[in-house]
């Protein structure tokens, strides 16, 4: 059988999750072809860029995507779709080799037990999905400790009452506090709360034969320059090529999961660099090209099984669209707090993350990473000039004299934050695009309310001399967090997949991304990710061996 | 902070604000010629953008970095969908210049200048004919912003102006000069 015609698995996305995927499978003797839109792309020319970096995308994104080829729209207030004409708003995380994992801020949260049983917990919310998980805390805990072995974390959560049981502790120990996070941690302590640092994608120390960290303090948005920041595409990736058992295309997008008269897939159409279209035969697919592009693909391919797209027969495909709403406050001081000792976001506060008065959940609190020129100039207390020699003035001044506390918000999931297909508009390959509708629950910037006074106690009792809150969750939550869009659960009538991330019905097709978080926590989702990647790859491993022995 | 200072820093730089002022002949070799704005609209947008980060008794302001350059490069790029927008402003706030003050934009003296701006921002210059100017000042605020603190390589932040004021050196410093073209 021809390794090209053919394949065991095919993987659609190198990003979180498929990269783990796809090492998990080769590594058992599996072939795989994984498949990714973008190409490598590491710390090039255009790294350390303020204005196209992944966290701001003004100009472009540096690790994609090209908006030009890669069009989206939103359902604007009127009911009118419209194209969006930046990445502002676009919802989107990265399109490469790795994507997000890449270029994120590399902040590495286990999600905690709570979190898994919301409902059970909070019980029912009006207007939300608030779900529970279909695993627990325990099921995943083995594999959010082969994530941070495998992809290597540094933390120490000793101190950290709030966090669930781990069996392992982290393969490295934690990074150093920087001026401002000591300053920061003394007054939390202060408060009586339990400040601990924050745990990394990065290594304090060597680790698996790549260097430490050179405390870089503009890390976030771009790719580290000595390879310190621990992705897929610098770990589970090269392991699976290095295999031989899979095959990682690039600049091949994936526009048709295909499936037979029943419910089997067969496989996937796609175009490779050259707008070429092929089929890729495979005995099984996952899924993991994000959550927005997940259910794209989903909402995209249909059969007569599934008329209205695959796994779609419930209506729940591209729902629950989730990200994270970001909440906090900023304080001045009257010295300069910031010594720009990198990686930044370095302790954190979890005494707000559940078990709070009138709040469903909650958030993590963090000292932000740092602030480049540009964005700093955005950031001004209420009534400021924003322009002008005053505005030019503070700028000069406070560069370094200001501290930022924020953190996600646990949002909650609802059925109109959602996406669809457009019936209008096509990309540049001639498929439909995502198109976005709905906005977040009400409760999310009432949530945002509470933690941002929490983040505004915290700066005043560090010394600031002036502080202000700044309170997210309106609009639609479809970010860098995206998750929740083919969530997992136990009732088909009510979710997309089961809990092993199999679609209901589809033997054969698999997700392992952010679209299967049912609630998305109030942490950063990507370990969780990688640890769901684990999940559904051990699942998939140990439930398809026979496709081992006919291949032998 | 007095008008002459200023004038005296602009003079003193080795930009030289004639550039600005008289495009079409000052240019040197080594600077790219405009690749979106003509000459008239090159007054307008330079007035404007030296009143958002203005020069002052330490330091210059969007003219010495030459953030002209970075909004005329990305209108004819990446924000080519606002270059309607900025062409038909300029226009508004000409002729509203004109009937108000019998004068373009660009000479006006500072005060009138900042003082046109702020009903800009508040849109609030002429609610007949020009009922969003917020829209716009508060686009070329931002462009601005990202000409005059972002990489030199998109046009602006001219000799790593922006750096300097903000005092930044180290790491910070060798990673934030590094991006090239
Ligand atoms: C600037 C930034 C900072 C961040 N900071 C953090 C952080 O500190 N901590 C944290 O936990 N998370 C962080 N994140 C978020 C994190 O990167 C994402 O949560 C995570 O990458 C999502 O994993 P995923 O597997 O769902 O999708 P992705 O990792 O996005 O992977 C999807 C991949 O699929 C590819 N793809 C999509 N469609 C197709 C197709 N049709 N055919 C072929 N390939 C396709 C995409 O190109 C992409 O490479 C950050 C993200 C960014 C951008």
């Amino acid at each position: 059988m021809s390794f090209k015609n053919h394949v065991n698995v095919v993987v659609v996305g190198s990003g979180a999750g498929g990269g783990v995927v796809a090492k998990e499978l080769s590594i058992l003797g599996y072939s795989v072809v994984l498949f990714e839109k973008g190409k490598w792309i590491g710390y090039n020319n255009k790294s350390n860029d303020e204005l196209s970096d992944q966290r701001n995308q003004v100009l472009g994104a540096n690790f994609g995507p090209n908006i030009n080829k890669n069009p989206r729209s939103v359902i604007d207030e009127h009911g009118n779709e419209t194209i969006f004409n930046s990445l502002q708003g676009y919802g989107n995380i990265a399109e490469c080799v790795g994507s997000g994992t890449v270029s994120y801020g590399a902040m590495a949260w286990r999600f905690m037990e709570e979190d898994f049983k919301m409902k059970s917990k909070y019980g029912h919310v009006e207007g939300s999905t608030l779900e529970d998980w279909p695993i627990s805390y325990h099921d995943l805990e083995p594999f959010y400790e082969k994530a941070e072995w495998e992809i290597g974390v540094s933390g120490d959560d000793s101190k950290n009452p709030f966090a669930s049981d781990r069996k392992k502790p982290y393969p490295m120990p934690a990074f150093e506090i920087n001026k401002e996070g000591k300053i920061l941690e003394k007054a939390a302590k202060r408060l009586g709360w339990n400040p601990f640092p924050v745990p990394m994608f990065r290594n304090s120390i060597p680790y698996k034969e790549r260097t430490p960290c050179m405390r870089n303090s503009i890390c976030v948005g771009n790719a580290c320059p000595v390879g310190a920041k621990n992705g897929t595409q610098n770990t589970v990736i090269p392991q699976a090529i290095d295999t031989g058992n899979c095959e990682l295309r690039t600049e091949c997008i994936v526009s048709e999961i295909v499936l037979d008269d029943k419910s089997k897939v067969k496989g996937v159409k796609y175009f490779d660099s050259s707008k070429r279209q092929f089929f890729q035969s495979s005995d099984i697919v996952v899924l993991s090209a994000s959550a927005n592009e997940t259910a794209r693909l989903l909402l995209n391919s249909k059969s007569k099984f599934f008329p209205n797209g695959v796994g779609n027969n419930n209506d729940w495909v591209g729902r629950n669209l989730q990200s994270h709403a970001y909440t906090g406050a900023v304080g001045l001081f009257d010295y300069e707090i910031l010594d720009f000792d990198g990686p930044g976001a370095n302790i954190a506060i979890s005494n707000f993350s559940h078990n709070n008065n009138n709040v469903v959940g909650g958030g993590i609190l963090h000292n932000e990473f740092n602030r480049l020129p540009y964005q700093f100039s955005q950031i001004r207390p209420p009534g400021a000039d924003m322009w002008g020699a005053k505005h030019k003035d503070f700028q000069k001044k406070n560069f370094k004299r200001l501290s930022r506390v924020n953190g996600p918000i646990q949002e909650m999931p609802n059925y109109h934050s959602r996406l669809k297909v457009s019936e209008k508009y096509k990309d540049f390959w001639g498929i439909p695009i995502i198109q976005f509708s709905g906005k977040r629950h009400f409760l999310d910037h009432e949530h945002c309310k509470f933690l941002s006074i929490k983040a505004e106690l915290l700066l005043k009792e560090a010394g600031a001399i002036q502080t202000w809150q700044k309170i997210g969750g309106k609009g639609q939550g479809r970010g860098q967090h995206q998750a929740g869009t083919a969530r997992m659960g136990n009732d088909k009538k009510t979710s997309v997949t089961n809990k092993y991330g199999q679609i209901h019905d589809v033997d054969n097709l698999f997700i392992a991304d952010g679209s299967l978080i049912p609630n998305n926590a109030g942490f950063n989702p990507s370990l969780t990710i990688m640890a769901l990647g684990f999940w559904v790859g051990n699942y998939i491993g140990s439930n398809f061996k026979h496709l081992l022995k006919h291949q032998a | 902070m007095t008008l002459i200072n200023r004038r005296n820093f602009t003079k003193t730089t080795l930009l030289g604000g004639g550039i600005f002022l008289f495009p079409g002949c000052a240019i040197k070799s080594d600077n790219p010629l405009f690749l979106f704005f003509n000459d008239k609209e090159v007054k307008t947008i330079v007035a404007l953008c030296n009143q958002i980060i203005p020069a002052d008794d330490d330091f210059g302001g969007a003219t010495d970095a030459e953030v002209v350059y970075y909004i005329d490069r990305q209108l004819n790029s990446f924000f080519k969908y606002d270059s309607s927008l900025y062409r038909q402003s300029v226009l508004k706030l000409q002729s509203f210049c004109l009937e108000k003050f019998n004068k373009t934009f660009s000479d006006l003296d500072s005060d009138k200048q900042i003082s046109v701006m702020r009903m800009m921002e508040k849109n609030k210059l002429d609610k007949v004919k020009w009922k969003n100017s917020s829209l716009f000042f508060n686009k070329i605020r931002l462009h601005t912003m990202q000409g005059f603190y972002g990489s030199p390589i998109h046009g602006g932040n001219k000799n790593f102006l922006s750096f300097d004021i903000l005092n930044i050196n180290g790491l910070l410093r060798q990673r934030l000069e590094s991006p090239k073209k």
